[in-house]
């Protein structure tokens, strides 16, 4: 039987499109996980895909069992098409569930060993396959559908009484009853959904929504508050008796969309996440600023190894952040709903978030502008001729990050008193026009601040400190401005340069070989949360690989072939 | 995630850097089999590093001792060798700013070391210790014995491969004086000093690890 199961892992590792299988998923599904295989195989094709270690390994031992199987065709699967996984919860049951497009029923039957061949029950042109208890396989002659049950045991538990009445004889323990209910349970769904013809999610408008042809993979969640509360719901049940009344859709987050694309030089994943009309408002307040454009002089796309930015309204965050909470935790903990909405009231109270949010507006920038070699003494020992020893002082060379970091604040009389108080305590060392901050000894950088045009700056380097006073900076922002400008917050990283910085003598031969091999397949890679739109807030994961390779899934399977 | 994205950038890197650290240890044995031993253990060229993790919780799932942590074990190895037949003057320095660690004592008898490692391992490890000793001196033939039943490539291997980076290039010394001179000695790799009456025998861990070299000796004296 684990055969089977890794020929079926084979499978959805390569898979994937068939209208007919997304009627089978009801309209209430609230979680649905689409793999589209025709996507994959364009970019990949099976013998490419066959000729991967991974691959080969797995049908080899597929092939050890079952001759007839020298590659994915054989399986019976239809790999041009869509696989699908969704989800479906009861306060009793979870329901996980594969659907995938069948090309040759008898291919896929021969997958099966003499002994669970002899266990099908036929009816009709349907076949019924019960691995254990739980797992429960039907098929027809172009549908292959696997579902799993996974019991609540906290709703066996808190129904336990009702559940022993139904004992077949004294002789039957608990355990065994569950396993014997759940089995059942879980038979029935299978039958029931496997004939389903009812209202299916391809009538849910954001379902439609989310599909996207060119995306490899989707995950769509009609409502995370009721998936979460499900899922604790069913699985855990552990804060059932427990006086919380988990409301999850006090998140305030409702669809969420995430999407996997490989194109020919990046590979992306993008999310949209849906939240309601409360948070919509807050987070308008707190992330619509936009960063402010005189950081751009500061910032120069040749020197940097990679960067993070903020832009964000302090006042409106501080103002609005201990509402969303107390909506949280009021909805998570009802008996301390008003302490919750009280902390939050307080907290508003004593902060004064206008007069912070002038100290820090919100506006951030963060650049790691190089890796540098630092001399580093250490103590060893010298030994003469009659090895007495002495203590020696060595100097080593060490990879110390060489940083910029710039805050907006326009409050620069208050900062400038707060400095004043630092130099008096020490915390600072007054330099000409600018200060050095006096860090632990054990910390591997030195510190240099400065406040110039509404802006705080820090940075390891003393030269670019003086270069900043004096106006001596290079601003070159070349694409950057714009992915800046358009989002609330990004982090970059230019990894081929980042690679460039590990120092070969630091790295084992192994590390050095995979450095090596990423330096030449991988470019940057960003993160990036967007501005809200409507009620969505995307964000975009991307990775660029290297520019002569056939795509970016090639790239990253040889990669891992490498790595393997 | 933006305070992930920060962290990464800055000190992802100094993290994959491995360790290096040497171990000293210094032997000075009395005619009569008496002496005094130090062992230092010397972090100060990882110091960085040490210093980096020093902030975290746990690393490699190991949880990372605070410096009162530190002070607090290192006192309980001094009360445990103070507490040993035949070890007299035991000292100890902490230097937690270039991280260097030794411990010292005088003994009145290379026994006395034995039952001091005995005396920090478990039951069975110290009935081994005992049978086979890790220091030993022949007084009618003149032989001063190192030796120890570990062995270190297979307890090695039974660790995994990310804790296994630490020895990549750490270095163990062991230097032992004498009164009288040095006759010969079985490890090739020890150098008697111009005196004749030290030896030091310095190997990498790396060495150890692959069964190249070891610090077991058997050293002749004059009679």
């Amino acid at each position: 039987m684990n055969k089977f199961i890794i020929a079926i892992v084979l499978f959805a590792t390569t898979n994937g499109i068939a209208q007919t299988l997304e009627s089978k998923i009801p309209a209430s599904t609230n979680l649905v996980v689409t793999v589209d295989g025709s996507r994959l195989l364009e970019l990949v094709s099976i013998t490419e895909f066959e000729n991967y270690s991974v691959i080969k390994n797995l049908v080899k031992e597929v092939h050890d069992d079952k001759p007839h199987i020298n590659g994915i065709s054989d399986l019976g699967f239809d790999i041009n098409s869509k696989a699908f996984y969704f989800y479906q919860s009861t306060d009793s049951i979870m329901y996980h569930v594969g659907l995938i497009k069948l090309k040759n029923r008898v291919d896929f039957e021969k997958l099966l060993d003499s002994s669970a061949q002899k266990k099908i029950v036929r009816s009709g042109n349907v076949s019924h396959y019960a691995e254990d208890s739980d797992l429960n396989i039907m098929w027809n002659d172009n549908i292959l559908m696997l579902t799993g049950g996974m019991p609540s045991y906290s709703y066996f538990d808190e129904n336990r009484e009702r559940f022993e009445a139904q004992a077949l004889n004294e002789d039957e323990g608990f355990y065994e009853l569950k396993s014997r209910i759940s089995a059942t349970w879980s038979a029935n769904y299978a039958k029931s959904l496997f004939n389903y013809n009812g209202a299916s999610i391809a009538s849910n408008q954001g379902y439609l929504k989310s599909k996207d042809n060119n995306a490899s993979a989707t995950l769509w969640i009609k409502s995370y508050g009721k998936l979460m509360g499900g899922y604790m719901g069913t699985s855990l049940g552990m804060f059932v008796g427990s006086g919380m009344n988990i409301n999850y859709n006090s998140y305030g987050i409702g669809s969420v969309t995430a999407q996997l694309y490989f194109e020919k030089e990046t590979a992306r994943i993008t999310s949209k996440m849906e939240v309601n009309d409360r948070w919509e408002k807050a987070l308008k307040k707190m992330y619509s600023s936009k960063i402010d454009p005189s950081f751009f002089k500061y910032f120069n796309e040749n020197e940097m190894l990679g960067y993070t930015s903020i832009a964000m309204d302090t006042e409106a965050f501080l103002e609005e952040y201990p509402k969303l909470m107390s909506g949280i935790y009021g909805g998570m903990l009802p008996d301390y709903k008003e302490e919750s909405v009280l902390a939050a009231e307080l907290f508003n109270l004593i902060l004064d978030e206008e007069a912070i949010g002038e100290l820090i507006t919100g506006d951030m920038l963060f650049v790691l502008n190089d890796i540098v070699d630092k001399d580093v003494t250490y103590t060893t020992y010298e030994y003469d001729d009659d090895y007495n020893e002495t203590e020696v002082e060595k100097i080593k060379k060490e990879s110390s990050p060489d940083f910029t970091i710039i805050v907006g604040s326009e409050n620069e009389k208050l900062l400038l008193r707060l400095i004043r108080l630092g130099v008096k305590h020490e915390a600072f060392e007054h330099k000409s026009s600018y200060y050095k901050i006096n860090l632990p000894s054990k910390t591997p950088f030195d510190l240099y601040a400065v406040i110039k045009e509404e802006k705080v700056f820090l940075t390891t380097s003393e030269k670019r400190i003086t270069n900043i006073i004096n106006n001596r900076t290079v601003s070159q922002v070349g694409n950057h401005k714009k992915i800046i400008k358009n989002n609330t917050s990004v982090i970059y990283m230019d990894l081929n340069k980042l690679m460039d910085k590990i120092p070969e003598s630091e790295l084992s031969e192994d590390e050095e070989q995979f450095v090596a091999y990423a330096k030449d397949n991988l470019r940057n890679a960003y993160f990036k949360t967007g501005k809200m739109k409507g009620k969505t807030i995307s964000s975009e994961l991307i990775l660029e690989t290297a520019k002569n390779r056939k795509n970016s899934l090639k790239v990253l399977l040889d990669f891992l072939e490498f790595v393997d | 995630m933006f305070k992930k994205g920060l962290y990464f950038i800055l000190f992802g890197l100094l993290f994959i850097l491995s360790g290096c650290f040497e171990i000293i240890e210094e032997v000075s044995l009395n005619d009569n089999g008496s002496g005094q031993v130090t062992l230092t253990l010397n972090l100060s060229r990882s110091k960085t590093k040490i210093n980096s993790i020093m902030l975290l919780d746990s690393v490699n799932n190991y949880k990372v001792p605070s410096e009162s942590e530190i002070e607090k074990h290192f006192a309980g190895i001094v009360n445990t060798m103070e507490n040993t037949n035949g070890v007299s003057d035991v000292s100890n320095t902490i230097n937690l700013t270039e991280f260097i660690f030794t411990l010292s004592c005088n003994f009145e008898n290379v026994e006395a070391l034995n039952t001091v490692i005995s005396n920090f391992s478990s039951k069975e490890e110290a009935k081994r210790i005992q049978d086979h000793k890790h220091f030993s001196f022949d007084k009618t033939n003149q032989t001063f014995i190192r030796s120890y039943h570990y062995d270190v490539a297979k307890e090695i291997k039974n660790t995994k491969m990310e804790d296994r980076k630490v020895f990549e290039t750490a270095s163990i010394t062991s230097i032992y004086r004498f009164n009288k001179s040095i006759i010969s000695s079985k490890n090739k790799t020890a150098k008697v000093s111009g005196s004749k009456k030290a030896i030091m025998l310095k190997v990498s861990a790396q060495d150890i690890i692959k069964n190249k070299n070891s610090i077991k000796n058997q050293i002749k004296l004059q009679q």
